[in-house]
């Protein structure tokens, strides 16, 4: 360090210790200090076992040296305000508190809109930083890494078809991460048309009049399932992209992630019940009439579309 | 024992040097602090500097003392020189008398004393 430095620190620190003191007298003081420093520099110039240092030593520490001005004056001596305890507790405190918000903050804004890009004019819904991403004008889900379109043409052909009894009045279908297209089938035949990763074949199950097609299991990548009239249909998928067309009979879709496409039938009324929790949709009316098709689609990340 | 000797020194010291710094100043007319500082060096009444200006300071509230800036005839920087004021004449006056009647105490107490005797 400088020696001028040095002594303007000296200097610098003493008048703080004596803050007590008028301004005036704290000054007379400081002059009075600085001027021995320099007669006593100016005395041992020639003595290479003083410097600054050694001056600066021998006067004692600005502590010392302003309690003794401030104990002759009869003045209390106050210990000036330091970086001391509080004020390491104050930052804590302070770093804390806003941690506290910022993590509240952040938060809520999770909560409450879950990172969802909408682009209405290209019918684009990116969620999660594009970690689902639904492209209307390729036709395209992505989801993650798993990439759903009508140009799909990979994979093993899983073809099957089950003749739907008098007794079956409604259809689940479970599925996971597809495309699925649904249509309507011609008789009482319900026949589905799908590229898989492997040759599984969906299983079938009838309960007490619910028939269950379960395409969860299966490593689908499209699927088009026709479905004869007037069936009740619940759908439930974690990620997909579906397309539908006329829907016959009362439908109720439930899809986490993904886009669902609905083609009417112009002939046909329907009451619909459409909600995206974070994303888009369009109008879809509703209908009192008692001959009205009741759909039901609900997606939590995503976009509903009426074509 | 030599905690408690030093104890003692410095409660001794207190009245006594403040007797001497005015004796000083009476001989030398007027001094400024490392003049002093110098002077009570060599009379082995070794002061450390941090606890003459305080009580240069003190005596000069006192009224005791009286203090001149200087610029005129030194190099480049303001020196305080310290003078007796009319008080610190006739307390330095008083302060004689007391310590004389104190010395004289001392020394009778001395002959009375153990160590007188020998």
């Amino acid at each position: 360090m400088n020696k001028d430095i040095k002594i303007e620190h000296y200097l610098l620190q003493l008048d703080r210790e004596l803050r007590a003191l008028p301004v005036s007298q704290r000054a007379e003081i400081i002059t009075e200090i600085k001027s021995h420093i320099t007669d006593s520099e100016a005395k041992y110039a020639d003595d290479p076992t003083h410097n600054t240092n050694t001056i600066l030593r021998d006067l004692g520490t600005p502590q010392a040296v302003a309690q003794r001005y401030l104990a002759a004056k009869g003045v209390a001596y106050s210990r000036p305000r330091r970086s001391g305890a509080w004020v390491k507790w104050l930052a804590i405190g302070t770093v804390a508190f806003f941690g506290f918000v910022l993590f509240a903050g952040m938060s809520a804004i999770w909560y409450f809109s879950p990172l969802v890009k909408v682009d209405n004019e290209n019918g684009r819904v990116a969620l999660l930083g594009g970690l689902i991403d639904v492209n209307e004008k390729i036709g395209q889900v992505k989801i993650g890494d798993f990439v759903m379109n009508d140009a799909v043409k990979d994979g093993v052909v899983v073809h099957g078809e089950e003749e739907m009894s008098v007794n079956v009045r409604a259809l689940k279908i479970p599925f996971n991460t597809a495309k699925l297209d649904l249509a309507v089938a011609v008789g009482r035949k319900i026949t589905w048309d799908c590229r898989a990763a492997s040759q599984v074949n969906p299983e079938v199950v009838v309960v007490a009049g619910v028939m269950t097609l379960n395409l969860d299991k299966l490593n689908l990548a499209k699927c088009t399932v026709s479905i004869p009239l007037g069936i009740a249909t619940e759908v439930r998928g974690v990620n997909g992209h579906m397309d539908i067309e006329s829907p016959g009979g009362p439908l109720d879709i439930a899809l986490d992630n993904g886009k669902v496409n609905i083609k009417t039938d112009p002939s046909k009324v329907y009451d619909f019940e459409v909600k995206v929790k974070n994303g888009l949709q369009d109008f879809f009316p509703r209908s009192v009439s008692k001959e009205a098709v009741k759909v039901k689609v609900s997606v939590i990340n995503g976009l509903v579309k009426k074509e | 024992m030599q905690v408690e000797l030093d104890n003692w020194r410095v409660q001794v010291k207190k009245g006594y040097l403040e007797m001497c710094l005015l004796l000083i100043l009476r001989k030398h007319k007027r001094m400024y602090g490392l003049e002093l500082l110098e002077k009570l060096e060599t009379l082995q009444l070794a002061l450390k500097e941090g606890t003459l200006y305080p009580l240069l300071n003190r005596m000069t509230d006192d009224g005791l003392l009286k203090p001149t800036w200087e610029t005129a005839n030194v190099k480049g920087h303001p020196r305080k020189f310290y003078a007796l004021t009319l008080k610190g004449v006739q307390s330095l006056n008083e302060m004689e008398d007391e310590f004389l009647k104190m010395t004289e105490l001392v020394s009778k107490l001395q002959v009375d004393g153990h160590r007188g005797k020998k």
